[in-house]
């Protein structure tokens, strides 16, 4: 397996330029993301974490993002990876205290892992407030910011798209341009998510 | 000859004393029509399949040139990035090395950004 590891390492990389270039073509950021690999001695297979540079971007307009994203490589095409988790937020403060907003998570590897796990592997946790949620009135009730509302497993064009379209965050050209190259890259996430999951 | 077809057969023509069927040679050039026609339509796939190469070849190239997107990637070891998970959860967390991997065992870490973060890390570095 370890000499895998070149193509391995040309596999990711183009799944992380195709993000980096839906980034750049969409957001006014360049050479977003970052991509590190390693062998996995203990499960023998190849990993790959892509994440942005600069690991938080913040916009113009004051919200920030963080991308994290790990691939493996795919058991059914080994010329292919395939998402093995995910993380994608979003706030307007501090990410990592109360400023962050939204958190997208994908871990399926923790439902096989942890068997009392019991939650939707693709979800959503929203730093919101709700006057009629009360915790304590729900057996194992837990914070909102705390729930795990499940979503499917989201691509990062939805993500992008959002951040446009309901934050305000300037994209790179007209917003007609950004949402046109989103929707047609969603078309190939559709296409590879058929194949391959 | 090849099989005589019902298309063909109309264009043979009774010869009078000679007893036989004879090709008109029409047939032949019908023959030749439909060569001519494959051959058309050969070089109409030929010409899209290299219309079709070039476009892919434009795309590639396209994409290659795309700087504003380059990703480069390092090939880190398991050592450097426990290093680097040890760092972060000393700064996000305000623990140790140690005790993140307790917690994480016993599940008793909180459902955070900077756990899940270091969580997909320890993943990724076969750590979890």
């Amino acid at each position: 397996m370890p000499d895998l590891l070149e193509p391995f390492k040309g596999n990711a990389q183009r799944f992380a330029k195709h993000l980096s270039s839906l980034l750049t073509r969409t957001l006014p950021i360049d050479q977003p993301l970052a991509c590190d690999v390693i062998y996995n001695r203990r499960e023998e297979r190849h990993n790959a974490r892509i994440q942005l540079r600069q690991q938080t971007v913040k916009f113009k307009n004051g919200c920030s993002i963080r991308i994290l994203h790990r691939v493996i490589s795919n058991p059914e095409d080994h010329s292919k990876v395939m998402t093995a988790g995910y993380s994608y937020a979003y706030g307007f403060g501090e990410l990592f205290k109360d400023g962050w907003l939204a958190r997208y998570e994908y871990d399926p590897e923790q439902a096989i892992k942890d068997p009392d796990y019991e939650y939707s592997i693709a979800h959503v946790h929203f730093n919101g407030q709700s006057n009629g949620y009360n915790p304590d009135a729900i057996p194992k009730g837990k914070a909102l910011q705390d729930l795990h509302f499940p979503t499917r497993r989201i691509a990062l064009e939805d993500f992008i798209e959002h951040l446009i379209v309901e934050l305000g965050v300037e994209p790179r050209g007209s917003k007609e341009a950004a949402l046109g190259i989103l929707a047609e890259s969603r078309g190939g996430f559709k296409d590879r998510q058929t194949r391959h999951t | 000859m090849g099989a005589l077809r019902v298309e063909d057969a109309r264009d043979y023509r009774y010869k009078p004393g000679v007893g036989a069927y004879f090709p008109s040679g029409k047939d032949e050039i019908r023959k030749q029509e439909r060569q001519r026609s494959k051959s058309s339509v050969a070089k109409r796939r030929t010409r899209a399949a290299a219309q079709l190469e070039e476009h892919l070849r434009s795309l590639a190239d396209a994409y290659e040139q795309d700087e504003d997107a380059f990703v480069e990637v390092r090939e880190v070891t398991q050592e450097e990035v426990i290093e680097e998970i040890s760092r972060d959860v000393r700064a996000r967390l305000g623990m140790t090395l140690e005790e993140f991997g307790d917690a994480y065992r016993k599940g008793t870490l909180p459902d955070t950004l900077a756990v899940n973060e270091l969580v997909i890390t320890l993943r990724f570095a076969g750590l979890a």
